[in-house]
C-alpha cells in the first residue's frame, strides 16, 4: 500500500515538475523590439511566387491569406529558377518539416541548394523577397533556425509571430540586416502586413 | 516481479517470448517505414484543410496520427517489457528500478527511431503516457499473466494521450511541438477551429482513459474470478477423492467382517467332516471327506489371505500359475491364449490369493480390450528375471494413447466402461508384496504389462519386509 502511494506521489510531482519548469515555455527576449503594424508603403510587385522554405504545411497558409488578399500570386512550394520568370517578387513561407521533405522526396540538402539558388536569382534580378514565419511553439530546432537565417537575412521583409521561440531570432535578423520586421500576435493577424506589402 | 509471476515467465517458452520482444521492437523501429504513406496522406489532409477552410480534415488528420504514433508506441513498449520480464534483469532489480529501466529503454527507442528515420515523436506525451501504462502494467501483469490483455490496455492509454497533442490548449505544456501535430494546431487556429480541435482531443482523451483504467480493473476481476474458480474445481475433487477414499475404506470393512464370518461355518464343516472321517476311514464316504477337508483348507486360506493381507507364503511359481489358470474364463473362442512358462523358475514369496488377483484384472483387461484383428491374442509369458520373476501380459488390442498412460493407474480411469479400480488395485497389491508393474503401448498395436516379483530369496533387498513393517504398524494406528 505504501509502495503504492508513493509511486502516486512520484508521478504527481513529475507531472507538476514538468508544467512548473516548462511554463513559461520559451525564453523571454531580453531586448526591446520595435516592429512595424505594416510597411507605409508598399516594397513589392506582383506578379509574386509563394514558395515553401523547409516543405511545411505553413505555405498553403500564406498561400490561402494571399488568394483571400487577391494578390496576383503563383503558388508553387518547389519553385525553381526557370519558373522565376517575368516574376517580381517571392514570398518565402519558412518552416522545416522532415515529412513533407520526404513527401517531396528530397533531402534536406537539396532543399538548401534550391532556396539559395532562388536567392541569388532574386538578388541578381532585383526581386523583392519576403519572409514569413509561422513557427512559433516548436522548438528551436536547428535546421529551421538555419533556413530561416538563411532566408531572412537576405529578405526585404519579415513577419513572424510574436511571442514565438523564433522572436529573438527573426529581431537579429532584422537589426543586423536593417530589414523591416512585423511580429503578429495570431495567425491570421498575417493578412495586414502581408497586404502592405503590396498595396 | 512476484515469484509466480518469474515462474509463468520462465515456464512459457523464454525464448520465444524473448524473440518475440526483439521482433515487436524492430516492427516498432520499422513502423514509420510501414506506414510511410500513411503519414504522408496525414500531410495531404492538412493541407486540404486549409484548402477548403473545412477542419473536419484536421480531425481526420489528427486520428489518422494518433492512431498511428499510438499503435507505433504500443509495440515498442511490448517488445521492450517482453525483453525486460524475460531476462534476469527483472529478478535483480527492485520494482521501481525495473520500473525506471523500461521508461528510459522505450524512450531511447523512440529518440533513436526518430533519429534514424526522421519521424516526429512527442516525448512529453509518450513520456506521461508510460508512466501510466507501466503503472498498470505492475497491476495488470502480476493478476493475468496475459500480454494480449496488457496491450489491449496500453494502446488505449496511449491513444488518449497522443489527442493531447493536437490541442492548441495543452502548447504551452510542451504537448504538440513536433512538426506534424503543430502543423494540425496552427492550421486549426488559422481556420478558427482551434475549439474545435480542443473539444475533440478531451472528447477522446478522457474517455480513452478511462476506458484503459476500465478494462484493466475488468481484466485484474475476471483473472481473480478465473483463479478462484480454479481453486474451487480443486478443492471440489480432493473433497471427492476424500469421500471416494472413505466410501471405499467403509465397504471394505464389510466385506472384511463378512468374510470374518464366513469363518465360524467353515470351523464346523471341518469338525463335522473330522468326525465322518473317523467314522469311515475307508471307502468313498472317506474319499469325499477328504476333499471337503482339501476345499475347507483352500477356502481357510483364501480367507485368511484376504482378512490378513500382508500375510504371505512361499511358493512354486508354477502353483500360482495353476491357481491363476484355475479362475480365468477361457470360453471365448475369439480369444487365444498363448502361456508360456520357463523351467525352473525360484520360489516366490508372495500373498497367493491378492497376487493372483492381481494378475487376473489385468488379464481381464486383456481380454475385454477391442480388437481390429479377426481374433484376440494374448501371450502369458512367465519368465526368470535378475533376482525375481517377470509375467509378461502382451495383447494385439487397440492400445492406450501415450498422453493417457499416467491415467490408468488413477482410480476410476476406464476407456472399456468398467469399474476403472483392476489397475489400481493391481498395482498396490504388486507393490505391496514388492513388487513392480509397468505398461506399455502404443495405440492400434497393443499393450504389454510386465509385473515383477521378487524371489523368495532376494524379497527382503526390494524393501518387503520393511513394507511389511511399516503397513502393520500404520494398520495398528489405524485401528
Amino acid at each position: 500500500m505504501k509502495r503504492n502511494v508513493f509511486r502516486i506521489v512520484l508521478i504527481i510531482i513529475f507531472a507538476l515538475l514538468l508544467v512548473l519548469v516548462n511554463m513559461p515555455y520559451t525564453k523571454k527576449v531580453e531586448k526591446m523590439v520595435f516592429t512595424l503594424p505594416g510597411l507605409p508603403r508598399p516594397i513589392a510587385e506582383v506578379p509574386v511566387v509563394i514558395t515553401s522554405a523547409g516543405q511545411s504545411t505553413d505555405t498553403y497558409i500564406i498561400n490561402d491569406i494571399s488568394n483571400q488578399l487577391m494578390i496576383r500570386s503563383f503558388f508553387m512550394p518547389q519553385a525553381e529558377v526557370e519558373h522565376m520568370e517575368d516574376m517580381k517578387s517571392i514570398v518565402f513561407a519558412v518552416g522545416y518539416s522532415s515529412l513533407g521533405l520526404k513527401l517531396q522526396g528530397i533531402s534536406y540538402e537539396d532543399e538548401k541548394t534550391r532556396i539559395e539558388k532562388l536567392i541569388n536569382m532574386a538578388k541578381d534580378n532585383k526581386l523583392t523577397i519576403i519572409t514569413v514565419v509561422l513557427g512559433g511553439e516548436q522548438p528551436i530546432d536547428e535546421r529551421n533556425e538555419e533556413i530561416i537565417r538563411l532566408v531572412g537575412a537576405q529578405s526585404d521583409y519579415i513577419i513572424g509571430l510574436r511571442g514565438s521561440s523564433n522572436e529573438e531570432l527573426l529581431a537579429d535578423l532584422a537589426e543586423n540586416g536593417n530589414i523591416p520586421l512585423t511580429l503578429v500576435r495570431k495567425v491570421k493577424d498575417i493578412s495586414v502586413p502581408f497586404a502592405s506589402a503590396f498595396r | 516481479m512476484t515469484v509466480s509471476q518469474r515462474k509463468i515467465i520462465e515456464n512459457i517458452f523464454p525464448t520465444t517470448i524473448a524473440a518475440g520482444g526483439v521482433l515487436l521492437i524492430i516492427t516498432g523501429m520499422l513502423f514509420p517505414v510501414f506506414f510511410q504513406n500513411t503519414w504522408f496522406n496525414i500531410i495531404m489532409k492538412i493541407r486540404e484543410a486549409i484548402t477548403t477552410g473545412d477542419s473536419g480534415h484536421l480531425i481526420l488528420a489528427s486520428a489518422s496520427l494518433n492512431c498511428l504514433s499510438s499503435i507505433q508506441s504500443t509495440v515498442l513498449y511490448m517488445g521492450t517489457i517482453l525483453l525486460i520480464f524475460n531476462t534476469e534483469l527483472s529478478s535483480r532489480l527492485k520494482p521501481l528500478d525495473v520500473f525506471l529501466v523500461s521508461l528510459v529503454s522505450i524512450v531511447f527507442l523512440h529518440w533513436m527511431d526518430s533519429l534514424i528515420f526522421e519521424i516526429p515523436w512527442e516525448p512529453v506525451s509518450t513520456l506521461l503516457a508510460l508512466i501510466i501504462s507501466l503503472f498498470l502494467f505492475e497491476k495488470l501483469f502480476v493478476e493475468t499473466y496475459n500480454f494480449v490483455q496488457v496491450f489491449i490496455v496500453t494502446v488505449q492509454v496511449f491513444f488518449a494521450f497522443q489527442w493531447l497533442n493536437i490541442m492548441p490548449y495543452f502548447s504551452p505544456y510542451l504537448f504538440g511541438r513536433r512538426d506534424v501535430p503543430y502543423s494540425v494546431k496552427i492550421s486549426g487556429i488559422y481556420l478558427n477551429a482551434d475549439t474545435v480541435l480542443n473539444f475533440t482531443g478531451f472528447a477522446f482523451f478522457i474517455p480513452f482513459i478511462i476506458s484503459a483504467f476500465i478494462t484493466a480493473t475488468l481484466f485484474i476481476s475476471y483473472s481473480r474470478n478465473l483463479q478462484m474458480m480454479k481453486e474451487n474445481h480443486i478443492k471440489e475433487n480432493e473433497i471427492r477423492d476424500m469421500r471416494a477414499k472413505a466410501l471405499e475404506n467403509r465397504i471394505y470393512q464389510e466385506v472384511k467382517s463378512l468374510v470374518h464370518d464366513l469363518k465360524t461355518p467353515l470351523v464346523t464343516i471341518r469338525g463335522l467332516n473330522s468326525l465322518t472321517l473317523s467314522e469311515n476311514e475307508n471307502g468313498k464316504l472317506a474319499e469325499y471327506s477328504e476333499r471337503i477337508e482339501n476345499s475347507v483348507t483352500k477356502m481357510s486360506d483364501m480367507i485368511s489371505s484376504f482378512l490378513y493381507e500382508y500375510s504371505r507364503q512361499k511358493l512354486k511359481a508354477s502353483d500360482l500359475i495353476s491357481y491363476i489358470r484355475a479362475q480365468l474364463p477361457l470360453e471365448d473362442e475369439k480369444i487365444r491364449f498363448s502361456i508360456n512358462i520357463e523351467e525352473d523358475l525360484p520360489d516366490i514369496y508372495i500373498n497367493k490369493i491378492r497376487i493372483a488377483r492381481a494378475v487376473i484384472n489385468v488379464l481381464e483387461n486383456a481380454i475385454v480390450v477391442p480388437c481390429k484383428h479377426s481374433y484376440k491374442m494374448i501371450n502369458f509369458d512367465m519368465r526368470r528375471a535378475e533376482k525375481g520373476i517377470n509375467i509378461i501380459i502382451k495383447d494385439n488390442g487397440i492400445g492406450i494413447d501415450e498422453s493417457n498412460l499416467t491415467k490408468i493407474w488413477e482410480i476410476g480411469y476406464s476407456t472399456n466402461n468398467t469399474s476403472g479400480l483392476g489397475l489400481p488395485f493391481a498395482k498396490r497389491i504388486i507393490e505391496d508384496n514388492a513388487g513392480t508393474i509397468e505398461v506399455v503401448s502404443q495405440r492400434d498395436f497393443g499393450t504389454t504389462v510386465t509385473i515383477f516379483l521378487p524371489s523368495a530369496d532376494n524379497f527382503e533387498d526390494y524393501g518387503g519386509g520393511e513394507a511389511i513393517e511399516n503397513k502393520q504398524y500404520a494398520g495398528n494406528c489405524n485401528n
